[in-house]
């Protein structure tokens, strides 16, 4: 059986759960929120091949962000050598949340896929949000992934002018990148722009009203989602400043 | 030398949900033209990207220069193959016409010949005037010619024209044939719809259905 979701519900749920995995300090709390979550993926038949592909490239982060914590902070070594601690348990553990973060963040965006640009569009219109809010929100959603897509077309690009990319010094990697970055971004803004003129001619604001033959209606299903968001959120808050 | 095969199609399935093209073979070689022909969304750009190492084939192989090109990076093909894009101006990328031709030789231990040839082709192509100029702001004809002269930088022996005259004007188009005709010895393979190309010295048609 495959379960809906209101767009409003997934922005609740994700907001709550993105807010508690940056801010909280307790590592449990992560994983509990990052197996939620893979629950949640499992239940709405998500397909996570993309995003799990994009958790593993991170990896070498983890090991940057423990390698950094280790060395530049105190705690108890794990690793030792010439009197300067590779490895400790604190870097350890600071590396493990930093991971835990961003994957919670990966995995929370990952139920937007659940739901279609104009649902959410309609979403955002119901929760009394302005039109043009409402449509310049989900453009610059799609900013960022337009942005990657227009880099890699620029390293293909690249690589078709016969220069070997993967076998450049990094010297050279960070001169072509820094190179590409601002040409690329341009393009990616006339997008946009292409984007808004399109919008435009076809008759957006061109009258104060729209109609929409889309609407967002709560399922129980919602309302239940909903409050064990807002439940959660809140014994969180409890938790995190002793208040419980 | 002439008769050289540089590229040989062999028995090719390619696509992408299902199969666009099955088992097609054709070699070009050295000094030739093969002018590819097809409907809208035969897979003509798509044999281009699959020559090119930019997309996989389903079946059968490509061999550059005898080697199977699977074997090759898509920068080590680009250096026996120049590919000019449907649209040039996605192969632009710097702030001036100059730029664009001498920064991207810098990764190149022959830097300072393609240097003498980017000056070389500038000028046959009459691009000397717009040298300063960023390569996005100039003409469409213009754009065309310098992603050109950029497939030609590192003299690869066989060129790919992913509809080269795709927007340009009359005059245009015959100023772009007269140029390929100038580039002797060199194997041309020319994915086009529009007839014009026919004015130039094809030796052999292929049609992807």
């Amino acid at each position: 059986m495959k379960y809906e979701l209101d767009p409003r519900t997934i922005l609740a749920m994700v907001g709550v759960m993105s807010t508690v995995a940056v801010f909280t300090k307790h590592i449990t709390i992560q994983f509990f929120i990052l197996f939620l979550l893979l629950g949640l993926t499992l239940l709405f038949h998500i397909n996570m091949s993309k995003f799990i592909s994009r958790i593993r490239k991170m990896f070498p982060i983890l090991v940057f962000v423990i390698l950094m914590q280790s060395i530049f902070t105190e705690g108890r070594p794990l690793l030792v050598l010439f009197n300067l601690s590779l490895l400790s348990i604190e870097g350890c553990i600071l590396g493990i949340k930093t991971f835990l973060r961003i994957s919670i963040l990966i995995f929370a965006a990952a139920l937007f896929t659940l739901t279609s640009e104009t649902k959410m569009i309609q979403g955002l219109r119901q929760m009394k949000m302005p039109d043009e809010i409402a449509f310049m929100t989900l453009i610059s959603l799609r900013l960022l992934p337009t942005y990657v897509q227009e880099f890699q077309d620029a390293f293909t690009a690249v690589s078709l002018r016969g220069i070997e990319i993967k076998k450049l010094s990094l010297k050279r990697k960070g001169e072509l990148i820094r190179y590409l970055f601002a040409p690329t971004m341009v393009r990616t803004l006339l997008k946009a722009k292409r984007l808004s003129m399109a919008l435009d001619l076809k008759g957006f604001r061109a009258s104060e009203n729209r109609s929409s033959y889309i609407e967002c209606q709560f399922t129980q299903l919602d309302y239940l989602v909903l409050s064990v968001s807002v439940i959660f959120g809140l014994l969180w808050i409890g938790f995190e400043w002793r208040i419980i | 030398m002439g008769n050289e095969i540089v590229l040989s199609i062999q028995n090719i399935s390619y696509g992408y949900d299902q199969i666009l093209v099955e088992a097609l073979s054709f070699d070009l070689k050295q000094g030739e033209i093969i002018w590819l022909q097809g409907e809208n969304g035969s897979g003509k750009t798509t044999l281009a990207k699959c020559i090119m190492g930019i997309h996989s084939l389903l079946k059968g192989d490509i061999l550059l220069h005898n080697q199977s090109i699977k074997k090759l990076s898509s920068a080590k093909i680009s250096q026996s193959i120049g590919y000019l894009f449907q649209q040039p101006s996605l192969q632009l990328f710097a702030n001036t016409v100059w730029e664009e031709c001498t920064y991207f030789s810098s990764f190149f231990e022959h830097q300072d010949e393609m240097i003498e040839r980017a000056k070389e082709y500038l000028a046959l192509f009459e691009l000397n005037d717009v040298l300063d100029q960023h390569p996005q702001l100039i003409s469409r004809g213009q754009q065309q010619r310098l992603a050109l002269i950029i497939s030609l930088l590192l003299d690869p022996p066989f060129l790919i024209f992913d509809e080269p005259t795709t927007a340009l004007d009359n005059d245009l188009k015959h100023t772009f044939l007269h140029l390929i005709s100038r580039l002797k010895n060199k194997g041309i393979l020319i994915i086009s719809h529009d007839e014009i190309i026919e004015q130039l010295p094809i030796n052999q048609k292929v049609v992807i259905a």
